[in-house]
């Protein structure tokens, strides 16, 4: 039941930012250049998109055409949290302290995560994992990964 | 007959030891992503994407649909041994397939699937074969508005074909199309939406974001979910399915084959849909309909033959009009226009290499699945017992870096994390992101064609009904607005006279 009303919480709140944004656009557009009947301008398209999109945003917002039950949505588990992190974790570190050192802290801290093993395992994993991906990426299939950065 | 002396040259092409090496692995991919609940076709082909950067056009659109029907033959495997379908349109495989599975029969029930793909997946390259080049000859005479209400149309029918809430479904197409307009005004060079910053002129990259919506969200969906996989592991020996097998399967077969031909073609989830009327067909045919359900082998037949012929015809609409009708060939769209290969009516004459190599090449990657399948589905079984912790950080660190091989910029990374959770959540919620990928590959042309018939017009809106072209599909267009407008008065008047019923 809670995960019920969660789930509509949810939907609720994806619905108000496509209302809040289907609002911007429109806002944003006005000051585009509109054009004229037979040449429409740069604001045509997105003005008319923003106002759909606020629309659609304001109907889900009131529960117009959302036959049936709501589903169930499970709150945000650890280890998606974890993954999330990582990623943007990675995205910062990547052209910082290089690809090598992004992989094998990346491979550990997932497989830690995820195993709940000894950490040993996940350091292994980790540098093994990093050493092969970037044979295969770097090496064998040419793609410009950033230097080492050990 | 031509056109049979140019599938002659497309065998040529697909028959090169490069084109059949990439063919091969474009299938043995997406047999893999096709098996492991989570990765389907679309982050299968998104995570490869990069990859074929290096290749010529043939190759990389090659390998890509290798991947698209090659998923759709592993997708059946997990649905038979472990009751999990490897993506969306093997559902209705794990019905009866897992039931003859656990009757010790999943050899005859992979076999039969097998053959069935096959049979689906060949004869609707056979009806690409014959019907596209034809369409393609009338679209040449199409002009840009008729061009923005085909792709107008094809929109709607992906909303109104959706199996979630209509409305969820428009909101994200309505946002796909607003992305699109990210970037630099397509006819003036004005810039929309890209508060100065460069990395934005061009708009939002495609690779990242399609990796985040459907490959990262997809993986951080799954590590929410729990419950080991214990698939069935079938014998060889066991595999050749009886005489009472093939003679019931032969015609459910050759009808599903018929049914996701025609389904292919319909924008949307027409490959999950035509499964769905496969099997409502052949429980109907049957003379034993309650065998559905308690391992039927027709009710495996038929929809995997549906399910594979709809990836011929789903090519149709994107060779000959060079608009995506599902997902899988937005992607494809989008790998082609990377290799500066525009698909729509002159692909045949302007590229037969891509056009023709790839039909050929659909031909040779159906026999080569079918060939590798069945002897090799141990291995691939032995793919669903890999442990998530293995598993998982080695593909995000596969998006990772496919992601920044592209530009070899770090803000596509930011893309592909920021996207992927956003698609997170629009799924979790409910909102199915597919249809934002279709509308935000088609924006720029919606929007080009919009603006290019009111200029050529002199702004008269009369130039979207006059001309052949037009009002058949303006024709189209109020036929399924009229029937969607009737079905919602039906179900409203269903809901109002149970209330008056509940009440009375």
């Amino acid at each position: 039941m809670r995960e019920r009303s969660a789930y509509r919480r949810g939907e609720a709140a994806i619905a108000a930012a496509l209302l809040g944004l289907g609002v911007y656009v429109v806002w944003s557009a006005s000051a585009m250049p509109a054009g004229s009947l037979a040449q429409p301008g740069p604001a045509v398209f997105p003005f008319g998109i923003g106002v759909l999109l606020a629309v659609a945003g304001g109907a889900i917002l009131a529960g117009l055409g959302l036959k049936g039950p709501a589903g169930e949505a499970a709150p945000l588990g650890r280890d998606a949290a974890v993954a999330i992190v990582v990623l943007a974790a990675a995205a910062v570190a990547f052209e910082r302290t290089g690809a090598l050192a992004t992989f094998a802290v990346m491979l550990l801290v997932l497989h830690f995560t995820l195993a709940r093993g000894p950490w040993w395992k996940s350091m292994l994993f980790g540098l093994a994992g990093a050493a092969a991906a970037w044979a295969l990426f770097a090496r064998v299939l040419g793609v410009g990964l950033p230097g080492p950065g050990f | 007959m031509e056109s049979f002396g140019q599938l002659l040259h497309g065998f040529a092409v697909a028959l090169t030891w490069k084109n059949l090496l990439y063919c091969l692995m474009g299938c043995v991919w997406g047999t893999a992503v096709g098996m492991l609940p989570g990765l389907g076709p679309l982050a299968g082909m998104a995570l490869l994407l990069p990859l074929t950067f290096g290749l010529d056009p043939a190759t990389a659109v090659i390998m890509l649909a290798g991947i698209f029907y090659g998923a759709m033959y592993g997708g059946s495997t997990t649905s038979i041994l472990a009751r999990i379908p490897g993506e969306a349109a093997s559902v209705v495989t794990c019905i009866d397939g897992h039931e003859m599975a656990k009757k010790g029969r999943a050899g005859p029930a992979l076999v039969v699937a097998a053959v069935g793909s096959f049979v689906g997946g060949t004869l609707s390259v056979v009806g690409l074969t014959l019907f596209a080049p034809m369409l393609a000859d009338a679209m040449l005479r199409v002009g840009p508005a008729a061009e923005f209400i085909l792709m107008v149309l094809a929109l709607l029918v992906v909303a109104f074909v959706s199996s979630g809430p209509m409305v969820k479904t428009l909101a994200m197409l309505l946002l796909g199309l607003a992305i699109a307009t990210i970037g630099l005004d397509p006819l003036t060079a004005w810039p929309r939406f890209t508060y100065g910053a460069i990395t934005l002129s061009d708009g939002i990259a495609f690779v990242p974001l399609s990796i985040g919506l459907f490959g990262v969200s997809e993986i951080l969906l799954d590590l929410d979910r729990r419950g080991a996989m214990r698939p069935i592991k079938p014998r060889l020996r066991d595999l050749m399915p009886n005489a009472r097998d093939l003679r019931q399967s032969a015609p459910a077969i050759g009808r599903g084959s018929v049914i996701g031909f025609l389904f292919g073609v319909i924008p949307g989830i027409s490959h999950v849909i035509s499964t769905f009327v496969s099997y409502a067909v052949e429980k109907r045919l049957s003379k034993t309909p309650q065998e559905f359900g308690q391992g039927a082998i027709a009710g495996v037949a038929g929809p995997e033959a549906a399910n594979n012929a709809t990836t011929g015809s789903s090519m149709i609409p994107l060779l000959v009009l060079g608009i995506p009708a599902i997902p899988v060939t937005a992607i494809l769209l989008s790998a082609m226009l990377i290799h500066g290969v525009r698909p729509g009516p002159q692909l045949i004459s302007d590229h037969p290499n891509v056009f023709w190599g790839l039909i050929a090449s659909m031909y040779v990657g159906n026999l080569l699945l079918l060939l590798l399948n069945l002897p090799l589905v141990g291995v691939f079984v032995s793919l669903l017992r890999i442990p998530r912790a293995y598993l998982t950080p080695s593909i995000l660190l596969i998006c990772l870096v496919g992601v920044y091989s592209v530009n070899a910029n770090v803000v596509d990374i930011w893309i592909m994390v920021g996207s992927g959770i956003v698609g997170y959540l629009f799924r979790k919620f409910g909102f199915d992101v597919a249809p934002l990928l279709l509308a935000l590959v088609l924006g720029d042309r919606i929007e080009i064609s919009f603006r290019r018939a009111l200029s050529i017009s002199g702004g008269d809106y009369a130039v979207f009904y006059q001309g052949a072209a037009a009002k058949v599909f303006l024709s189209a267009l109020s036929v399924l607005l009229f029937v969607q407008c009737a079905s919602w008065a039906i179900g409203y008047r269903k809901r109002s006279g149970n209330r008056d019923t509940s009440i009375g």
